[in-house]
């Protein structure tokens, strides 16, 4: 085992800092996760948009990387790998959560039908911090409500800034599939903003 | 280096616009090209906003020590 110290591993690569790991340097571990777990935590929240669901998940990640330490390929870039551990996690999550939302909407319902009623707060006139936080609090409920195969697209690229070749590796989809979804999510994201906006625009009248 | 415009890469184009990656040359072809369509010019403009609101979002930082809540598991 090669004699490094802290400050030397810090200033590794992720790729090296894994091949440290695999090689049996946990201290390259905590370099890894002080590195991604905020990058993580975010990418996570932006999905579950609960913080004790997003730390367990977090959790859930870092200790997958720690366990299958031994199946990660220098060949992928240690980064998209970790999208892909959080993204598959997130996903099951997520899709458990609906179906449970799902049948709880439903269960509510004497006629067995799903429905959704919104109520948009617009008692307080707002102030610029406010309407800030009105606007945020539209994207996040949009967000939440637009498809899995275009959520994870637009998260990847406008919130975690990843370029077009790295969402294409963690997500396994062509380039052009990737391009288009992120465009359609964004479009649809922003329909569902302008339709909060609206709503919001004819109670105040 | 992106293929020459059509229809079938639109959406390559739209992406680099959006990001502000088209060269100026590109990027002039690119309007001409989107000025004769009307529902082109406004799915562009609802991305655009897309792209800009998801950016607005903030960026939480792991509350805690994640270390410590791993370490007991790393055996």
């Amino acid at each position: 085992m090669k004699n490094v110290n802290a400050q030397s591993l810090s200033q590794m690569t992720d790729e090296d800092l894994m091949e440290m790991f695999q090689g049996g340097h946990e201290k390259a571990f905590d370099i890894i996760v002080e590195r991604y777990q905020n990058r993580i935590h975010n990418f996570i929240f932006r999905y579950t948009q609960n913080h004790m669901d997003c730390e367990d998940l977090v959790q859930e990640t870092f200790l997958r990387v720690f366990r299958c330490r031994n199946s990660y390929e220098r060949i992928a870039k240690f980064s998209t790998w970790l999208y892909t551990i959080a993204g598959n996690l997130v996903k099951s999550q997520y899709k458990k959560n609906k179906r449970m939302q799902m049948v709880s909407i439903t269960g509510h319902d004497e006629h067995d039908q799903e429905y959704e009623i919104d109520v948009v707060d617009t008692r307080e006139k707002p102030d610029c911090e406010v309407d800030n936080r009105l606007l945020v609090n539209y994207i996040e409920k949009a967000l939440d409500r637009i498809p899995l195969e275009f959520k994870e697209l637009i998260i990847l690229r406008d919130i975690q800034n990843l370029t077009y070749e790295e969402i294409m590796q963690i997500t396994d989809l062509p380039m052009g599939t990737v391009k288009s979804r992120i465009n359609r999510g964004r479009v649809r994201l922003q329909g569902m903003i302008n339709s909060f906006t609206n709503a919001e625009t004819i109670f105040a009248a | 280096m992106i293929n020459a415009l059509s229809d079938k890469n639109i959406h390559e184009y739209i992406c680099h616009f959006i990001d502000g990656t088209l060269e100026k040359e590109t990027q002039k072809a690119f309007l001409k090209y989107v000025d004769e369509n009307e529902e082109l010019k406004s799915f562009i403009a609802l991305a655009a906003k897309g792209s800009q609101h998801l950016k607005l979002l903030p960026q939480a930082e792991y509350p805690g020590d994640l270390m410590s809540r791993l370490r007991p598991h790393m055996n």
